[in-house]
């Protein structure tokens, strides 16, 4: 995947693009806001990371212009402010995701990676398939090797989550934005649980769980179920 | 006087002065001629009716000429009238008004006067039918001696008010520089390093009371904030202490033990945790954040944490019910409460026993939403009882379970952010922690 990466920080940018390299995306580094702006509506990439204060153009300013243009590329907004309205101001310029630095690298890939796989908003999905696990997004209702499996409304959410991204990691963090809309880490491991109590379900009466945890990265769905 | 005028208090109080004065004296002059006009109107008409009551006499000039000596015989008609009959030569035939024959019609004529000499009167002559000319006259010194006193009246009401206008004048200019001296001290006073100075506010409550009361509450606004900076500088001074001691000694082991990076990372990121509460802390204490708030209907909000929970919460062999009031609703952010509400169900499961049964409850009344998480556990000390809303405060017997001493500190801050606050209540046992919040209807 081309990853175009903004951030005028040469230590981050570096460690940023070593470690995106190895997971096998080629980073184009820009640390400029006119430079980010020029390449962004210019040439093609498959994702955008963007440093919201850069020098020049500032961030959001690059990424309003660019939807302005009509680039529909998925930009990931990158800021060291956590406040509480950033957040807001990042998602209205038109970012598809927002991340707080400091972040570890596996979040950021994680994230990256849901970005690339997202269908086009036009595209709305009914059914997920992943190995013999279905989900029908309509009826609300789940089963595996045709057998129903009864979840709670959040572990509805959260196999959701994991099978839109099957085959790549999603990170607590993730977990929490999308399934309870916590954009804050609470001390109580209330991911881990729900997520045990879905892997026991999906479990029941199969030998496999379908669902991998990934050290100091999140979990993962295995692709073929 | 050009030191005075460059007070606004003393010019203001000087043009409403010289604005009364001025209109004392417009009014002077208008009453003045215009009482002036009508006077002399109406001894004309005097003048005329006398003088056609007399031509109107049947016998002619003889008639006439009696008729004067009647009157001026009697006392009452020559204090108001003069008489002059002049025959068809222009000679004088009767009448004591000792003047030139004037010319016909109304006119000025200066007249002897036996006592006083030489004096200004009007007059109308009237030609008789025979020849003969009829004047009668009337004194202006009447007329001026009005006039005078009007003049007089009206000279003095000025001098009067010119005198009152300045001296109110300069009185209402002190009063205000007194008023705002005060404002202006207390403000030199606090640049000067003074900053628990406040405005003397006064107990009429008037606009400079007003006035003084908003700068105080704006005073104590800042001083609040600088409190809060100066408390966060020497909390993150102290506390960060301990945890950046750890990570150097892991750092140090790195090498030799096995995992000793790690765990360094780990605290690492516990670190950059906390400093992100302390931020979110600040964020939050700083205020300004009800621009962003909307109506919330935390009846849901809760039920809805409170579900997110429930599985954590068994798994560490604590129970967790609620009992919630439907339909309550708050202007407020939703992060920001739902952060507040999974930091009262951390703080009550992590600082307690297993076992302990947790209790969540949502109540109002007409103007508050009380949100209160309840524990059977441990409880807290009287002591800390209030302490353990500050920042950074860990109870001796938390000492080693996880956690910053943040979580309640956020959730005090938010609930003064709503407007409302955060109590702490000891039970028999354990503790409960209640968010008062501004109901919205």
């Amino acid at each position: 995947m081309r990853i175009l990466l903004a951030e005028d920080d040469a230590e981050t940018a570096a460690f940023i693009e070593r470690g995106l390299g190895e997971l096998g995306h080629v980073v184009t580094r820009v640390a400029g806001g006119e430079n980010a702006l020029h390449l962004g509506a210019t040439e093609t990439f498959d994702a955008i990371v963007l440093d919201r204060m850069l020098p020049g153009i500032e961030g959001l300013d690059v990424l309003r212009r660019l939807r302005a243009a009509s680039v529909r590329v998925p930009v990931l907004v990158l800021t060291a402010k956590g406040g509480i309205a950033d957040r807001v101001a990042g998602l209205d310029a038109g970012a598809d995701d927002y991340l707080v630095k400091p972040f570890a690298l596996a979040e950021l890939a994680a994230r990256l990676n849901a970005l690339l796989r997202r269908p086009p908003i036009s595209d709305v999905i009914t059914r997920l398939a992943v190995g013999d696990i279905v989900l029908d997004v309509l009826r609300r209702d789940v089963t595996r090797g045709g057998r129903p499996v009864h979840l709670q409304p959040r572990e509805f959410a959260l196999l959701d989550l994991l099978m839109r991204n099957a085959g790549r990691v999603v990170t607590r963090t993730m977990f929490l934005e999308h399934v309870w809309g916590f954009h804050f880490d609470p001390q109580t491991n209330i991911v881990e649980s729900h997520l045990s109590r879905l892997r026991s379900k999906l479990r029941e009466g199969f030998a496999d769980d379908p669902i991998e945890t990934i050290r100091g990265a999140g979990y993962r769905m295995r692709a073929d179920g | 006087m050009a030191s005075l005028l460059k007070s606004a208090a003393y010019r203001i109080a000087f043009t409403y002065a010289a604005a009364f004065a001025a209109a004392i004296l417009l009014l002077g002059i208008a009453v003045y001629f215009a009482a002036d006009a009508e006077f002399r109107q109406q001894r004309d008409h005097a003048i005329a009716v006398e003088a056609a009551d007399l031509s109107r006499e049947s016998g002619g000039t003889a008639d006439i000429a009696q008729e004067i000596g009647e009157r001026e015989a009697s006392k009452a008609a020559t204090d108001t009238f003069g008489y002059a009959l002049f025959d068809r030569s222009g000679r004088r035939v009767a009448g004591s008004l000792d003047a030139p024959r004037p010319p016909p019609g109304f006119s000025m004529i200066v007249f002897r006067d036996p006592k006083e000499g030489p004096d200004v009167a009007r007059a109308q002559a009237v030609d008789l039918a025979d020849g003969g000319r009829l004047v009668v006259a009337a004194d202006s010194e009447a007329i001026e001696a009005i006039d005078r006193t009007i003049l007089t009246l009206f000279g003095v009401a000025f001098a009067v008010i010119v005198v009152i206008g300045a001296a109110g004048a300069l009185m209402f200019g002190q009063y205000l520089r007194r008023r705002l001296g005060a404002i202006s001290d207390t403000a030199r006073a606090i640049v000067a390093g003074n900053p628990d100075q406040r405005v003397p506010v006064g107990p009429r409550n008037d606009e400079f009371d007003a006035v003084a009361l908003a700068i105080n509450a704006m005073l104590d606004r800042i001083a609040g904030l600088m409190q809060n900076l100066q408390q966060v500088s020497s909390d993150v001074a102290h506390d960060l202490r301990t945890p950046l001691v750890r990570l150097r000694n892991q750092l140090d082991r790195v090498g030799h033990d096995d995992g000793a990076a790690q765990r360094a990372i780990e605290l690492a990121d516990e670190l950059l945790k906390l400093f992100g509460s302390i931020l979110r802390i600040t964020e939050v204490e700083g205020g300004g954040l009800d621009q962003g708030f909307s109506r919330i209907d935390l009846s849901a909000l809760v039920e809805d944490v409170g579900e997110g929970f429930l599985p954590a919460i068994h798994d560490g062999g604590r129970t967790l019910d609620w009992l919630i009031e439907p339909a309550i609703a708050v202007s407020g952010d939703r992060q920001l409460l739902a952060q507040s509400i999974a930091n009262l169900l951390d703080n009550a499961s992590v600082h307690t026993p297993p076992g302990t049964a947790i209790r969540m409850m949502l109540d109002a009344d007409d103007r508050w939403a009380r949100l209160s998480v309840a524990d059977n556990g441990p409880g807290v000390a009287p002591a800390d009882r209030d302490a353990i809303l500050q920042r950074f405060f860990r109870a001796e017997a938390s000492r080693t379970t996880p956690g910053n001493g943040l979580g309640l500190s956020l959730v005090a801050a938010v609930a003064s952010a709503h407007g409302g606050e955060a109590v702490v209540a000891s039970r028999a046992p354990g503790l409960s922690v209640t968010m008062v919040l501004p109901r919205l209807r």
